[in-house]
């Protein structure tokens, strides 16, 4: 019971606060007029909504774009259709399954890993750790990833078939077996697949692992750096 | 263009003309983005340079 009066009593005086804060806005001249009527800043109640109201819309598109897929795709949804093959017909909806395409996703993801990891850590490192932020060796550097990281993406579907399935596995099959007419490298592989997307995921991987050296203090990186290279910038 | 690229270049016979054309619109997509590309970066180059006050 007492803490019910307490609590109320407090309400109490907030809404007296109020009252008084509203009485003060409406003499006070020196605001503007809508602040004085209402207590509103209305430039900034219209941005609010505004802004707020655009996050709105965009999740509302999101659920709209959810929702349908899920209503749309949920009677063919089965345990057969994740975990069964195209083998007995492609294109029957009730006897076809993804297996291998979740398999060879996963497969080439992985690898794309693997590739891509050494090859952009240590240039990030490089970039941030060892290159002098001026020299016109690290422009191009910076200038090759930004490239990469805005050229459209079939043009790197393009590469990968040009030069890693055409040169690369063409050259290989010339190297290992000339006689035999049946290319074994120069064809469709989820090897040359991963590779070109590790040259897609480049930029991304190279951007995201210089922005996290860049966060690390000055003062933790020194004692790393003591029982490390005999030369870096920050020590 | 890449629509183009995507659509086409799975009907074409490797190395033909249809083939070595789509390869001739991947070329010009990445001619475009690079010249973009290394404009903007002279362009930030330069209004960096006057912006921090040193030449």
């Amino acid at each position: 019971m007492r803490k019910l009066k307490i609590r109320s009593e407090s309400f109490d005086t907030q809404l007296q606060k109020r009252r008084r804060w509203k009485r003060l806005l409406l003499r006070d001249d020196n605001l503007a007029w809508d602040i004085r009527r209402t207590g509103i800043h209305l430039p900034s109640a219209f941005f609010t909504s505004l802004t707020g109201g655009a996050t709105l819309l965009i999740l509302g598109i999101l659920a709209f774009i959810l929702a349908n897929i899920l209503w749309n795709g949920w009677s063919g949804l089965s345990w057969r259709f994740v975990a069964s093959g195209t083998a007995d017909d492609m294109f029957d909806v009730n006897k076809a399954g993804v297996f291998p395409m979740i398999f060879g996703t996963a497969a080439r993801v992985i690898l794309m890993t693997l590739f891509v990891i050494p090859v952009g850590v240590i240039t990030a490192i490089y970039l941030t750790e060892y290159a002098s932020p001026t020299s016109l060796i690290t422009r191009i550097i910076r200038g090759a990833v930004n490239n990469l990281a805005g050229v459209p993406s079939i043009v790197f579907g393009l590469f990968g078939l040009g030069f890693f399935i055409s040169f690369v596995g063409g050259n290989l099959d010339r190297l290992f077996s000339p006689d035999n007419p049946e290319p074994i490298w120069g064809k469709p592989a989820i090897l040359w697949a991963s590779l070109t997307l590790a040259v897609m995921t480049l930029p991304v991987v190279i951007v995201a692992t210089e922005e996290s050296l860049r966060a690390i203090l000055p003062g933790c990186a020194r004692p790393a750096w003591r029982w490390g290279p005999p030369s870096c910038k920050r020590c | 263009m890449t629509a183009t690229i995507a659509a086409e270049l799975a009907e074409t016979v490797v190395g033909g003309h249809h083939y070595r054309m789509l390869f001739l619109i991947g070329a010009m997509l990445f001619l475009v983005t690079f010249v973009a590309n290394m404009v903007g970066d002279l362009v930030m180059h330069r209004l960096k340079g006057k912006l921090e006050g040193k030449k």
